[in-house]
């Protein structure tokens, strides 16, 4: 169809490539009108959330705050308590002024508006 | 359509059902009775929650990730001094029919139970759940002192 098809690709961290961060898991879902970014950041309070665009790149950081408290010892510990980070390249065809973003029982949900350009459209006829 | 993920231990799980009618199997030719309730919370799970414990002077507690679930769809219970934590993740309905570009999240049914440890309080267990992390506190019984009985002697 057209090229946001490869929207949606996380860009190696090539900086930091210890990457201790965490990757979450997201799913994509596409509507007519919008694309929607479903992140899960189990245990991350709103405020800890952070969702910025820098030049079509969309970028999501949660941090963890639990620790190990004094006289504590764990018995299993599965959780990498470093936090969360995901990255997203958004293609041209995204509106980047409004993204609107949801945070509820542990799931991020980014809504990214497509272009009008790009979105179907009916012609009305004379 | 639910998608469901390739989840190894549930591979591992089958071989462990496979075994155990085969036995059951071998036992019914020998007049031994099956056992009787299979642990179908267990069986039919897809998934299993990443865990913390911790444990302290007064208690152990327990994190579990779970996003993505209602408060009321997650179910905790004790049986046998094992404490089961069950529940299931579907679909949002209005976007079943959307256009899926990426599905990493996993759905289904999960179920994970651990053995306590002797000397708790069954009855003060308490569970919270925020933010897609479901807390249980488990507290521990104070210790019972070995009662000290002054026999007088006659």
């Amino acid at each position: 169809m057209c090229n946001h098809k490869v929207v949606f690709y996380t860009p190696e961290n090539k900086t930091n490539t210890k990457s201790y961060f965490r990757t979450p898991g997201a799913d994509i879902v596409e509507s007519s009108d919008s694309f929607t970014i479903h992140l899960n950041l189990p245990g991350v309070k709103k405020e800890d959330l952070e969702i910025t665009v820098v030049e079509q790149l969309l970028t999501v950081t949660g941090k963890l705050k639990r620790a190990l408290k004094e006289g504590e010892q764990y018995l299993i510990n599965e959780i990498r308590h470093a936090g969360y980070q995901r990255k997203f390249k958004l293609a041209e065809s995204i509106e980047t002024e409004n993204i609107a973003a949801e945070f509820s029982d542990g799931v991020l949900s980014i809504a990214l508006a497509k272009k009008p350009e790009i979105q179907p459209r009916t012609i009305n006829i004379k | 359509m639910s998608l469901i993920r390739f989840n190894p231990v549930r591979e591992l799980l089958s071989v462990e059902r496979e075994f155990s009618r085969l036995f059951n199997e071998l036992e019914n030719k020998f007049g031994i009775p099956t056992k009787q309730g299979t642990d179908s919370e267990m069986e039919n799970a897809v998934w299993m929650p990443v865990t913390d414990s911790y444990e302290n002077e007064k208690g152990y507690e327990l994190n579990l990730e779970i996003p993505g679930i209602k408060k009321e769809d997650v179910k905790i219970s004790l049986v046998n001094g094992a404490l089961r934590i069950s529940g299931e993740r579907n679909q949002s309905k209005s976007e079943e029919n959307g256009k899926f570009h990426r599905v990493e999240r996993v759905y289904g049914k999960f179920f994970r139970s651990f053995n306590l440890p002797e000397g708790i309080k069954e009855d003060a267990i308490e569970a919270e759940f925020h933010d897609g992390q479901l807390t249980v506190q488990i507290p521990k019984a104070e210790e019972v002192r070995p009662k000290e009985l002054q026999i007088k002697v006659k």
